[in-house]
């Protein structure tokens, strides 16, 4: 008995507590994380990845998601049901998708941004990264305010599940887009400069001047509205410039082929995406030139390419003789399925070129994956930044019209390099001449078409500017009818397509959401 | 006088046994006179049958003062048999009295019944505890005890996936509280309790009982983890007496009860030209003269034939047992082989059980007990869902799918070999060499060790120390080389030839003690206590890899190290729990009883303050018979009313649910510098995460009538759960999808009726039935925050995994589906006709695609928003997905030397999901495959009045209809079993004491409007989502022929 009672007292005699108290192994608490420079660096780099996921640029905005709105159309017959065809609903995966990771991004900024203070780490780099951070979350924001337009507006990390962190109020598109700019504002004092950046992979300020006018400038647009927003756009845009550090390369399509071959130019990529390798060890890859680019075997030495984007006959017919952009952007060739060799087609084919700007052919590795390609993708690129000056100037009531004359070269510079010309030598055939703003405006839409088709900021550009359904229409009349997966795409735009409903999912467990008009 | 006689015999019959212990046997008639009482009673027993075993001939029957002569060897065994009683077997060699003791039987409340942490006497039972009849459920053909317990059992559901093979069924008591989490019952085998139990790791055979704890009093002392019910298995252990050496075995085959009609050669080329007349050329190709009516007498291809067999199988059991005073044992092993009716899938197993209960001194005993199975389960899973395909395509990824879609007709000029061998594209591939070529192999090992050491302190009070050890560990193997469909090298395959290995082990320990203190005051007063505290943990490693890009597929498995590693996992988790217990039950002359037990529990998975859970019970019970008031009805053997209430709880959720964590498994890369870590959120902290409790009030009645002919219990049940642990769906604006919380509450009431009858008892013929019948109604009290509805999706293809098709609502059952509401087809006179066109008419709703694509033959569905199109909006709760009763009806006949069980069971009132129908009754993607053969009566100008879609119909994607949601009621012959036992003078001369050869047949016949293959499925079944039918494949038929022989 007595041995008994010993047995017992010993087998209660360790604390209970220590007993029950159980920690996680292989993920961190989050209360413990953000101690040392390795944690946080990290936090930061979740941060981009959530940006680069398949699930936004990485796949889905790659030529499924209709965002090259009238440049080109999804030619996969069996995504004719999917956004991909803008054939829009409410449970449409990639839509949802969109949002999601979106919101994953923004979560894990917050989360950083909070705690960023208590880290013990160098208070230059704290600095910088809070600038990132910053910054990236407001790019998140503002992909959502334009494609949902009424969107939560959540600033701080969820602390628990309970209702008050998860049940949130839509804000006016206006609300975010204030919100976009003063953390961008913010972000612009803190990031690095440009100037001796190896490559446009990290946020930089001039990064962030050009995003903030593209920023302003869409805020100007439909549906916002706030033209006194064109002078900021200009201020912005101008600051790029004026920097000094950026000059367009002089070759169009050596831009491209950079990004397939893993080599940088911060001159002209300001801001790109990175991908690296083939996801076979790091899952770090993404499908930029997989999506699409000119179809090519799987297997073969070229490497995959799904082609699901073709380019309209609109956008061909775009380009002026002897500008180079064309058939770059434009594939003028297709790769035989066994040989591989180029074979050209015929000029009057025209509707079922291939979108080629970002190809396979010129990546280093090998052998390459089917799904996974190295190819970093721009988000922001001097020549853009050069055509916002441009539009903003003009449209900016306010404008030194002592910058015309420079508002207009800088949208030359960009046309003379499409014609492999020395951007900086004035020429007669090639120059475009002010002829107000009506033509203006006309001019720089298409000129932006010409010069960032599949830089996957058309619809965007063609919604600001209140065209979007129009410009559909317009183009889906001169479709020919036999260009079946064109007809499809273009016959599902709807008026409402100008923004994406608020998925069905999110609907039901936010209660506190009104879906968007129409939808 | 009389006891002289008795006196000699006694020395007879001794000096008898004497010589049979101690040399061989060997035959002397000899005559024995005894008398029958009743164990409890002492009271004799007039109409008992009593017979040499094996030999019907020898029947006699006991008089009135329940005496009876039998004449009979030494060798050997009477049997004594009544209504009512157990049977009871007779040495004669060691008889060594002129009493036979009757036991009153299953039905009677005397029986003793496995309940937690002891048993008891079913009369002093307070709780609804049911046990299972172990020789009834050992009657099917089957290897795991779980394939045969549906029905059985009042208030238990069982739903399996499908028919694969080696696959645990989901066990149900009294339906689903849980509404994300699981919902399976804790398992108790041999004193360890355990939520992760796979049955097939016991062998039907070694069970000696199966409990069922249902109620509140029955469970609350498992405490956390009693909410969803406890099921008791105990395992047989040897009985003092000589050696004792048993086989059963059976051998037979399996097949498939029912296949799918598809198209024939002529309504698939039909169908294929309506689809694509391009397709003219593939059919018709230049230079022949075949015309369409010329497929009418072409041969079909059914792939079904090819894909399926008919499947041998074989089991084989053994044991040996005996003991004396101070030493008794049981040992067994077993070995089982089963081919799947899908050609190259098997499942073996090979188990081995070890029971030892040693008396060491008068106080103290040992009782140990170790058993190790070892399975391996062999090939695909039918309704598995395979990665290669793009999403929109994954439909396509399923086996049986691609089984009923492909061409079923060689085309001119190519021969079933090019067929076979035709992997010119994924949709072309051959689902049969594909089949062929595929591995996936999985490895269980599984060890159970327990010893329980008990010390009678006094002759009242005792104290029981029990440990054990559980190890299970598992290996997946899977290899797909480049003649299958994941590995196939296809477009969107970029994989390859692709293999993975994964190994899973989990480690469970237990360490408890327990005083027990029993005292019988004043004589009328029972009291007995129980004491303890015990404590448990859970440990599991998980690590794996997948390989893509391996380059010699020739080496398989052994050829992963060449390829390209693609993910690599580890995982390593554990989980503690503490608990102390306590147990009071008090009876007043077995007339008034009364049971309270209390447990508290701490679990390392809950937040730090919010750790510790009370779970207290109280239950009553009365003996009605006792009292002199019943006296007058004589009919009533016995009746006992029961009365109880307590809270359990369920802890089931994920080991760290409680804590916020951080990962840092994503990659990124700047600079084009080697990736680093990148962190994600992974869950966010609950400090408030605790129990989920659930009250349970039960009322119950027993009854046994007419001699004991007729028993009955009725238990009537209300549950209600709080503070659900639920894996709330989150608003992905938080930056993450799930989040466990305590949140909303769920209602379950019940009826369950269980009635045992002797219908005939005659000396040569007895039947005996046993019925139960079960209702239970969910009903959702509240949800997350308000929350009105919760909405489910099931993983099925990339159109359909964000489609919700289940709803759960406030008000409403835990579960119901969800969808559009089918309105046929869009006739003629929905339209106007327009230049040789067809419009719709402004007044006809579209059905969610633009109105001017609409063609007479489309899908149509009923608008209830009135917006004039389909959308969301539309969707409305179509129909039940749990269903409104179930229940079982076993009946055994004996015949002499003949008997037969015959056992039915039901569902009746659910509804399924029969998605098949989505893409081969309506192919909603248009590609070119074959379809159900129903599909050839589609709308068409010249079959105007089907309610089937025409071909190439155009219609919203993503959307469940009813159209596809079909009735899932069905009753089920499911066991029947025919056995013989052989007379003794066979048996004799073979030295074998009795021998019985059986055939049993499982699963033959069904009853059911359902069109599918097997209306028992659910092939992404949890508690939310059941009822789902996707490329399932039928349970099997298994007909066997058995023998079963003791020596």
């Amino acid at each position: 008995m007595k041995k008994i009672i010993l047995g017992l007292s010993l087998i209660f005699s360790f604390n209970s507590c220590d007993y029950l108290e159980t920690e996680p192994t292989g993920n961190f608490s989050i209360g413990g994380f953000y101690k040392n420079d390795k944690e946080v660096e990290s936090a930061l780099r979740g941060v981009y990845r959530a940006l680069s996921n398949n699930m936004l640029y990485g796949a889905n905005m790659q030529g499924i998601m209709g965002l090259s709105a009238d440049l080109g159309y999804e030619s996969y017959s069996r995504d004719r049901t999917t956004v991909g065809y803008n054939y829009v609903f409410s449970t449409d995966e990639r839509v949802l998708s969109f949002w999601r990771y979106l919101y994953i991004g923004i979560g894990r900024a917050n989360l950083l941004l909070e705690n960023l203070d208590k880290a013990p780490i160098d208070e230059e780099r704290k600095k910088t990264i809070r600038g990132e951070a910053l910054f990236l979350r407001a790019y998140n924001y503002f992909m959502l305010v334009k494609h949902f337009r009424r969107i939560p507006l959540i600033l701080a990390s969820a602390k628990s599940a309970e209702p008050e962190y998860t049940q949130i109020d839509q804000s006016a598109p206006e609300e975010v887009y204030e919100q976009i700019i003063k953390d961008m504002e913010e972000a612009e004092q803190l990031v690095i400069s440009a100037e001796g950046l190896y490559g446009g992979g990290q946020i930089n300020k001039s990064a962030v001047n050009g995003v903030l006018a593209r920023v302003c400038l869409t805020m100007a647009g439909e549906p916002v509205n706030r033209k006194d927003m064109y002078a900021k756009a200009e201020f912005y845009a101008k600051r790029v410039i004026t920097s000094g550090l950026h000059e367009l390369n002089s070759s169009y399509e050596d831009i491209f082929k950079r990004y397939s071959e893993d080599k940088y130019d911060i001159q002209e990529s300001i801001w790109e995406l990175e991908y690296w390798g083939d996801n076979t060890v790091y899952y770090s890859a993404g499908m930029v030139g997989r999506n699409t680019g000119i179809a090519s075997p799987a297997g073969s030495s070229l490497g995959f390419c799904q082609g699901f984007l073709r380019a309209t006959g609109y956008l061909y017919n775009l380009y002026g003789n002897g500008d180079l952009r064309r058939d770059w952007c434009i594939g003028s060739f297709t790769y035989h399925t066994t040989t591989l060799a180029k074979q050209p087609i015929a000029d009057v084919e025209i509707w079922n070129r291939y979108c080629a700007k970002f190809r396979r052919e010129y990546e280093l590795t090998s052998p390459k994956q089917n799904n996974a390609t190295p190819i970093n993708f721009p988000m922001l690129r001097y020549a853009d930044v050069l055509l916002m000056y441009a539009e903003a100037h003009f449209n900016n009531a306010e404008a030194n019209v002592a910058d015309n004359d420079f508002a207009i070269e800088c949208m030359n510079m960009v046309r003379r390099r499409g014609y492999g010309l020395d951007i900086h030598v004035e020429n007669t055939n090639v120059d475009y001449v002010y002829d107000g703003l009506q033509g203006f405006m006309q001019e720089i839409q298409e000129e932006r078409a010409r010069e960032l088709a599949f830089e996957l900021l058309r619809k965007d550009d063609l919604v600001r500017w209140g065209k979007y359904y129009s410009q559909m229409q317009y183009v889906k009349n001169i479709v020919p009818n036999n260009y079946t997966e064109a007809v499809v795409y273009f016959g599902n735009v709807e008026e409402k397509g100008v923004m994406w409903p608020i998925p069905s999912y999110e609907m039901g467990v936010n209660r506190k959401l009104v879906q968007n008009t129409g939808w | 006088m009389k006891f002289n006689i008795f006196v000699k015999l006694l020395q007879i019959v001794l000096f008898v046994g004497a010589i049979c212990l101690s040399n061989k046997v060997f035959a002397q008639q000899k005559i024995v006179k005894a008398k029958v009482v009743d164990t409890s009673t002492g009271l004799p027993l007039a109409g008992v049958i009593i017979q040499t075993k094996g030999d019907a001939d020898s029947r006699t029957v006991s008089n009135k003062k329940g005496e009876f002569t039998i004449v009979t060897d030494h060798a050997d065994i009477l049997v004594a048999s009544y209504i009512g009683y157990e049977s009871t077997e007779i040495q004669v060699s060691t008889f060594a009295s002129s009493l036979i003791r009757l036991t009153p039987s299953v039905k009677s409340l005397d029986e003793v019944v496995v309940v937690a942490y002891g048993e008891q006497q079913r009369k002093d039972i307070t709780g609804s505890v049911s046990a299972v009849n172990m020789d009834d459920l050992t009657k099917a053909p089957v290897t795991s005890f779980d394939q045969a317990l549906q029905g059985r059992v009042a208030g238990v559901t069982l739903t399996s996936n499908d028919g694969q093979l080696g696959e645990d069924l989901n066990v149900v008591i009294r339906g689903s509280n849980s509404v994300t989490q699981s919902n399976s019952p804790l398992y108790v085998v041999d004193g360890f309790p355990t939520e992760d139990f796979s049955a097939g790791t016991v062998n039907p055979n070694d069970i000696a009982s199966i409990s069922i704890l249902k109620d509140a009093s029955a469970t609350a002392i498992y405490g956390s983890r009693g909410a969803n019910g406890v099921v008791i298995i105990e395992t047989k252990s040897g009985k003092t007496g000589p050696i004792k050496i048993g086989y059963s075995g059976s051998a037979g085959f399996q097949d498939v009860v029912k296949t799918m009609d598809v198209m024939d050669p002529y309504n698939y080329v039909k169908y294929m030209l309506e689809l694509n007349p391009n397709m003219s050329e593939v059919f018709f190709p230049s230079g022949t003269s075949l015309t369409l009516d010329d497929y009418k007498s072409k041969p079909m291809i059914d792939w079904q034939d090819q894909l399926f067999r008919k499947a041998p199988m074989h089991n084989h059991y053994m044991s040996m047992s005996g003991g004396t005073q101070q030493t008794r044992y049981w040992i067994s092993g077993s070995v089982a082989d089963q081919n799947g009716v899908i050609d190259h899938s098997r499942y073996t197993r090979y188990s081995g059980q070890m029971r030892l209960d040693q008396r060491i001194s008068k106080k103290l005993n040992l009782d140990m007990n170790l058993s190790y199975t070892s399975d391996r389960t062999n090939g695909a899973v039918a309704s598995e869902l395979s990665e290669s395909a793009a999403q929109s395509q994954q439909y396509q990824s399923y086996l049986m799918f691609r089984v009923w879609s492909y061409r079923p007709v060689l085309i001119d000029g190519t021969t079933y070999d090019d067929m076979f061998e035709d992997i010119s594209s994924l949709s072309n591939l051959n689902p049969i060499m594909s089949n062929a070529n595929e591995l996936r192999e999985v490895n269980r090992n599984n060890l159970r060790f327990n010893a329980k050491l008990q010390y009678k302190i006094t002759p009242d009070l005792s104290f029981t120390v029990r440990g054990g050890i559980m190890q299970a560990q598992s290996e997946t193997d899977r290899f797909y080389n480049s003649k299958t469909y994941s590995g196939f090298p296809s477009a969107n395959n970029g994989r390859g030839v692709n293999g993975s290995y994964d190994i899973y082990k989990r480690k469970e320990m237990l360490g408890e003690g327990m005083f027990d203190y029993k005292k019988v005051y004043y004589r009328d007063h029972t009291i007995s206590l129980l004491g303890g505290f015990s404590m448990q943990s859970y440990d599991i490693d998980r690590a794996g890899h997948t390989v893509w890009h391996i380059p010699y597929e020739e080496f398989g498995m052994a050829g992963l190290s060449n390829g390209r590693a693609n993910s690599i996992i580890s995982l390593i988790e554990e989980n503690r729990l503490m608990s102390g217990l306590a147990r009071l039950n008090y009876s007043y002359k077995s007339r008034y009883m009364l049971t309270s037990t209390f447990r508290a529990d701490g679990s390392s998975k809950f937040a730090k303050n919010k750790r510790w859970g009370y779970f207290p019970s109280v239950a009553l019970a009365w003996n009605l018979h006792e009292e002199t008031f019943m006296q007058s009805f004589k009919f009533i053997d016995d009746a006992k009313l029961r009365v109880s209430w307590g809270a359990t709880g369920n802890n089931r959720v994920d080991n760290y649910a409680s804590k916020g964590m951080i990962g840092v498994d994503e990659f990124y890369s700047f600079n084009n510098q080697t990736p680093a870590n990148a962190a994600r959120i992974i869950s966010l902290e609950n400090t408030k995460l605790s129990w989920e409790t659930t009250y349970q009030s039960n009322i119950g009645y027993d009854m046994n009538m007419f001699n004991n002919r007729v028993s009955l219990t009725l238990d009537l049940y209300r549950k209600t759960s709080e503070d659900l642990l639920l894996n709330a769906d989150l608003p992905y604006s938080t930056g993450l999808a799930n989040a466990f919380r305590n949140v909303g509450s769920v209602r379950n009431e019940g009826l369950e009726i269980a009635l045992g009858t002797v219908n005939i008892h005659k000396k040569d013929f007895r039947w005996n039935s046993d019925f139960n019948i079960s209702f239970n109604r969910s009903k959702v009290l509240s949800l997350t925050d308000g929350q009105e509805k919760l909405f489910s999706s099931v993983r099925f293809t990339g159109d359909f995994n964000s489609t919700n098709l289940y709803v759960t609502e406030v008000g409403g059952p835990i579960t119901a589906f969800y969808g559009l509401v089918y309105d046929g087809v869009y006739q003629l006179s929905d339209f106007e006709t327009r230049q040789g066109g067809y419009t719709l008419k402004p007044s006809v709703p579209a059905n969610g695609i633009d109105r001017n694509n609409i063609q007479p033959g489309d899908p149509k569905f009923v608008d209830f928003n009135g917006d004039g199109t389909i959308t969301d909006a539309d969707n409305v709760p179509i129909g039940r997905a749990l269903p409104i009763h179930s229940g079982g009806l076993n009946n055994n006949f004996e015949y002499k030397n003949l008997s037969l069980n015959v056992f039915f069971q039901w569902n009746y009132g659910n509804k399924i999901m029969n998605a098949n129908r989505i893409t081969l009754e309506g192919n909603y993607h248009n590609i070119a495959i074959n379809q159900y053969a129903s599909y050839a009566d589609r709308w068409s100008m010249d079959n105007q009045d089907s309610n089937i879609p025409r071909t190439r119909a155009q219609g919203p994607t993503g959307f469940y209809s009813d159209r596809t949601l079909e009735d899932g009621s069905y009753v089920r012959l499911k066991t029947v079993q025919l056995s013989y036992n052989f007379s003794k003078e066979l048996l004799k001369t073979l030295k074998i004491s009795n021998a019985s050869i059986n055939i049993a047949c499982h699963n033959l016949f069904t009853w059911t409007n359902y069109s599918g293959i097997d209306p028992e499925v659910s092939v992404r079944n949890s508690t939310l989502t059941t009822g789902f039918d996707y490329s399932a494949y039928a349970r099997n038929r298994i007909i066997t022929a058995g023998l079963k022989l003791n020596l």
